[in-house]
């Protein structure tokens, strides 16, 4: 009976284990591909290791452009339990400072997976990524950074929700921004988690190489901040300006306004996004009259003292009648520039043969690309000598029948007055690669020489006598010599010249003697005064006794030397017509004095530091308009204080002896 | 049981000891290295994005320490002023000089 009881329990042990090692069998090796495949599918995947985008820095080192890993928030419906919908919401609008309904109404809608937060920074999100919830998780994204917001930001470009680049310099260099991203293989658990990651399977990213550009952050700052207040001021649809180095080519700044702000580039139009600089072409007009005299004295064609005979400011050529805006009757050829006279070019013009002339325009760089590393850059328009009518080389001479960019005919200024040399505009300055090297180092590439250096040297002078006696006295300094050419264009609207729209511009460069800065300022359709001498010659002069200012140093041996002269040897008296020029007068500066039983000391005449010190030690909240000396106060000098007054406090400027910054 | 087999069980007995000791240690070491690579990827999370905030807060400090920044708050905030008058003016009378040119051309010529 023993026997048979043992039999039974040895054979059901038996039939057990024969029914385990059947369905290890059945595991292992029948149906061991198809749950492998499974498994495999579920547990490990390939996962892409994003690159890091390469920095760009302006031509100082100062970083223009970065990265950062933000962090984006999703909900999958199907799987969040009403209770843990409740939670989520609560800790998010803490986090986020937005309501908590907000995040409820999100989570109510009837798609499978949603975003509640898209890009949330990782210093706020790194408390909120510990949060384990069925349904809930989250997915690192890369954003860039464009830490000056709307600086420079048609240069600069921006990156599409694909992480593309797109404009500037971010679609140009897009392959060695880029870099290369890698692979690795990971494992990962039911809800997602990496369980671990198979060394064998990494391929490593390849981060993008650094750019260094050309752009200086503080000419950049001054050329947007003066271009729109110029844009502002004159009532203009837009702003276009661009600094160049002559003697390299090199682009110093570059800006558009209207711009937009590449971080939320979503919420500005194509006209703000568009670098206008080198995709929109115009007529220049007269700031096209500089290379007619050009391309005459360089052929020897005129002599600058000869007088013309100017008509009385109307002029019928081949049926067509020529005005000038200010009539004259006879002009030298200096003359002629100065004062910008549409005749007297037109005239002079006749005397060079048409495949030469068109020779030297071509020659400046009209009608071609000026290669400018960037996306999207038209080549203007320059007809050939057998498409011209019997009045193109006409109208050509003063800046009509031609197309160009603001970013070629700047650059054609930098040939005719840097000793006769057409360089290509350059952006960038050298490309590093992450771990230091040198991928490449960009340098000036001079296109041809165009004029010989005698004729630009005589170009600098005429464009000088431009500025002192001509048509661009608005943008005259006494910090500095400068020298340019103004220039109104007729815009074509609907086929036709409208006389209510114009191109104004001014293209100038400082110092005369020894040109380091070429400037052009064009404004589109201003309304308040609609020449190039009245609108944008003034923002050309803030623009370059800013740049003096800021770069005392490199431009200090150019500063006017009458001025100089003025300033350091000057007789008793001058000193006082120095004060009066200056309109700003001489005082003694107070000190404040605090009386005892809490009362408002009188502050005029005080330095606001004094001012501020005072008011803080009397519990007194202040707020200053101006800067200098305290010119009024709102609290009455002697007045017994509370502690709950604001005291506005205005300052003007005035002359401090001694006093230093 | 024969006596002669009990060496032969217990030599079985620690084989197998000594394999399912094996089995556990490596399987526990394919733990701990896995563990060390998931580590080593956590580090070199933290380690980009501790690079990413060392480059915005380089970015921020060009930012602060920038001239243009300096200048407005030296001049809004701390009510400094900038020095407009030149570094140094040398002062002459011009009579006293005139005066001093005829004394010469009276003692030389």
């Amino acid at each position: 009976m023993n026997n048979s009881r043992a039999l039974i329990v040895i054979i059901s042990i038996l039939i057990f284990f024969i029914a385990l090692v059947i369905k290890l069998v059945d595991i292992q090796i029948v149906r061991a591909e198809e749950y492998s495949f499974y498994a495999q599918r579920q547990q490990t995947g390939i996962e892409k290791i994003e690159a890091e985008r390469g920095l760009i820095y302006d031509r100082n080192n100062v970083l223009l452009v970065y990265n950062r890993s933000d962090v984006s928030f999703y909900v999958d419906l199907r799987m969040i339990k009403q209770k843990h919908k409740n939670e989520i919401a609560q800790i998010f609008a803490k986090k986020f400072k937005k309501s908590k309904n907000f995040y409820l109404n999100l989570m109510k809608g009837s798609k499978k997976t949603i975003c509640i937060e898209k890009k949330a920074p990782s210093e706020i999100a790194s408390s909120i990524k510990n949060i384990k919830l069925d349904g809930f998780f989250y997915k690192e994204e890369p954003t860039r950074v464009f830490h000056y917001n709307n600086l420079a930001s048609h240069v600069l470009g921006y990156l599409d929700n694909e992480n593309k680049g797109v404009m500037g310099i971010s679609e140009y260099y897009e392959d060695a921004l880029n870099g290369e991203d890698g692979s690795r293989l990971v494992q990962k658990n039911a809800i997602g988690e990496t369980v671990t990651v198979d060394d064998e399977e990494i391929n490593p990213a390849v981060p993008g190489d650094d750019f260094y550009l050309t752009i200086d952050k503080s000419y950049q700052l001054i050329l947007e901040e003066e271009l729109r207040k110029g844009v502002d001021e004159y009532g203009a649809v837009s702003g276009t300006g661009i600094i160049m180095n002559p003697n390299t080519g090199e682009v110093l700044a570059l800006a558009n306004i209207d711009d937009y702000n590449p971080n939320e580039y979503w919420k500005y139009n194509d006209f703000q996004r568009r670098n206008r600089a080198i995709t929109d072409t115009y007529e220049p007009g007269s700031t096209f009259k500089s290379f007619t005299i050009a391309s005459l004295i360089e052929e020897k064609l005129c002599r600058l003292n000869e007088k013309l005979n100017l008509e009385n400011g109307t002029y019928k050529f081949q049926n067509v009648r020529i005005k000038d805006s200010h009539p004259m009757k006879n002009l030298d050829v200096v003359g002629i520039l100065e004062q910008s006279s549409n005749i007297g070019v037109a005239k002079l013009v006749q005397r060079i043969d048409d495949e030469k002339y068109f020779k030297y325009l071509r020659g400046f760089g009209f009608g071609n690309s000026a290669s400018l590393t960037l996306p999207g850059e038209t080549a203007g328009r320059l007809r050939k000598p057998n498409e011209w009518s019997k009045v193109s080389k006409t109208y050509l001479s003063f800046g009509y029948e031609i197309s160009v960019t603001p970013v070629q005919i700047t650059a054609a200024y930098c040939a005719l007055i840097n000793g006769g040399i057409l360089y290509e505009p350059q952006l960038l300055q050298r490309q590093i690669s992450k771990d230091g090297n040198l991928v490449y180092e960009f340098s000036p590439k001079e296109v041809r020489r165009v004029i010989s250096s005698k004729t630009s040297d005589v170009m600098r002078d005429l464009l000088g006598g431009v500025v002192k006696n001509g048509t661009g006295k608005k943008a005259y300094s006494e910090l500095i010599s400068i020298g340019g050419k103004t220039g109104t264009s007729q815009k074509l609207v609907d086929g036709s010249y409208s006389k209510q729209h114009y191109n104004s511009s001014f293209v100038g460069f400082f110092p005369v003697e020894n040109p380091q800065v070429v400037c052009l300022i064009l404004l589109n359709s201003p309304d308040q005064g609609k020449y190039g001498g009245l609108v944008a010659a003034p923002i050309f002069k803030n623009v370059a006794e800013r740049i003096v200012q800021n770069d005392y140093e490199e431009f200090q041996e150019y500063i006017n030397p009458d001025l100089m002269k003025n300033l350091k040897f000057a007789e008793d008296n001058s000193v006082n017509d120095y004060q009066s020029k200056t309109q700003i007068k001489p005082i003694n500066v107070k000190e404040v004095k605090l009386s005892a039983n809490n009362k408002m000391p009188d502050l005029i005449n005080c330095q606001v530091k004094d001012a501020i010190y005072a008011l803080t030690k009397l519990g007194v909240k202040y707020k200053i308009n101006g800067t200098g000396i305290i010119t009024s106060q709102s609290i009455a000098p002697g007045k017994k204080l509370n502690g709950k007054e604001v005291c506005i406090i205005e300052c003007s400027e005035y002359m401090v002896r001694g006093a230093s910054l | 049981m024969k006596k002669s087999s009990k060496p032969t069980i217990f030599l079985l007995i620690t084989l197998l000891l000594i394999v399912t000791a094996f089995a556990l240690v490596s399987i526990g070491l394919k733990l701990k290295y896995e563990q060390f690579l998931l580590q080593k990827d956590k580090a070199e999370k933290t380690y980009k994005s501790e690079n990413q905030r060392k480059i915005k807060l380089t970015a921020e400090y060009q930012t602060v320490t920038a001239e243009e920044r300096i200048v407005a708050v030296a001049g809004t905030e701390l009510g400094l002023i900038r020095n407009i008058e030149p570094d140094f003016i040398i002062k002459y009378d011009n009579n006293k000089v005139e005066e001093i040119n005829e004394t010469l051309k009276e003692k030389y010529e």
